[in-house]
């Protein structure tokens, strides 16, 4: 993957006289691009119910389309599995990425904001970063996946590592998010092993980061969230 | 009298743990593969397969949204050497996914796939009517490219 240009901008008011040449104002203030924070909540399997939910996010710019997707698709190891190789998976096609999702029979939010493509584009920079010099471990076309940072369940997560993306684009995303951060999703048992280990300062469940997400107001809220089931 | 307690405790866990067992082997659940499966290895992105008839037993799913499973595979011929694994609670999986429009080219190319194997594959439950029809299409190009 390359590191992407900034978009060309188009002409507009601030760029009157300028018909061919590049307007980085205009860039600046068109929020023509969009960030989707997309979490899939519990699921069912077999009998069992997985409370834990997953994260990813997705950047829309006029010529990009690509889900970001940090898990266990590696090693693990440690208590139930709470460590591993962290992966991150790089879809270009949404539709692929969802269908793995809509197989769980999980109901998956998608919390999008408007951002400029310069933003945006900071986003897809941002983790080009992360896998820059690397070889995918596993290449199926619309989907590439790399090793990154190690995976752990209270550190550094599918919520942590989408929140770390976002945050470039929306620097002030997380603020106020402190008192979602409670664990949604964990076993009292869980709960228990996370304060033994030492709580996280943020969020770090997806089910706190949709209650978060749903509790914003304003000009801070999604301008629009998308349910996707099977 | 503390010995008796601690005799008592130790048979107490040991019986629980017994009945957690059998249960546990009581509720082993199986699927039967009833079509090839792509199965990759860490940067082996090659194209092997889990045949159609392969007994998978169903460990766990993970909040990722993949399900886990258990293989069991008798080697016969030379033993195979064995180390420790690096920590006892390493689990080192596969990846194995349905096939899409043009991994199903390059399985034809660079895997002895035969028609029930084909016919499988493209009546699987993982590919749509659509999908099917696409990758039929893109076989019959691609025959016509190199016919």
């Amino acid at each position: 993957m390359t590191i992407n240009k900034l978009p060309e901008a188009s002409t507009g008011a601030n760029c009157v006289g300028s018909i061919t040449a590049h307007c980085p104002e205009k860039s600046k203030l068109d929020k023509n691009s969009s960030l989707v924070l997309l979490v899939g909540g519990s699921y069912e399997r077999h009998g069992k119910t997985h409370p834990y939910g997953h994260v990813a996010i997705r950047v829309i710019t006029s010529k990009k389309d690509i889900t970001y997707d940090y898990g266990r698709y590696g090693k693990v190891w440690g208590v139930g599995g709470s460590e591993g190789e962290g992966m991150l998976r790089v879809w270009i096609d949404f539709s692929k990425y969802m269908r793995g999702e809509n197989a769980t029979g999980r109901l998956t939010i998608g919390h999008s904001f408007n951002i400029t493509e310069e933003d945006a584009n900071n986003v897809i920079s941002y983790f080009e970063y992360k896998i820059k010099n690397k070889t995918p471990n596993l290449d199926r076309g619309f989907m590439k996946q790399y090793q990154i940072v190690n995976y752990h369940a209270l550190k550094s997560n599918c919520t942590t590592v989408s929140i770390d993306g976002a945050n470039i684009a929306i620097p002030s995303l997380m603020k106020g998010s402190n008192k979602y951060n409670e664990g949604k999703g964990l076993s009292t048992m869980d709960k228990l092993a996370a304060k033994y280990e030492g709580w996280p300062q943020r969020i770090f469940m997806p089910a706190d980061f949709n209650s978060f997400l749903n509790g914003l107001i304003g000009e801070h809220a999604p301008v629009k969230t998308i349910t996707y089931k099977k | 009298m503390k010995f008796q307690k601690l005799y008592a405790i130790a048979l107490a866990i040991l019986f629980i743990s017994l009945i957690i067992g059998c249960s546990n082997m009581l509720n082993k659940k199986v699927h039967v593969l009833q079509h090839p499966l792509r199965v990759a290895s860490e940067n082996q992105n090659q194209y092997y397969m889990l045949p159609k008839g392969a007994a998978l037993y169903y460990d766990d799913s993970l909040p990722e949204g993949a399900d886990r499973f258990y293989v069991y595979i008798n080697i016969e011929g030379s033993p195979l050497e064995l180390k420790n694994l690096e920590r006892s609670d390493l689990i080192i999986p596969l990846t194995a996914y349905p096939f899409e429009d043009k991994d199903i080219v390059n399985l034809v190319k660079d895997y002895p796939v035969n028609k029930k194997d084909l016919s499988k594959i493209l009546n699987s439950e993982f590919l749509s009517k659509d999908d099917a029809q696409e990758i039929i299409n893109y076989l019959q190009q691609y025959i016509e490219v190199h016919d």
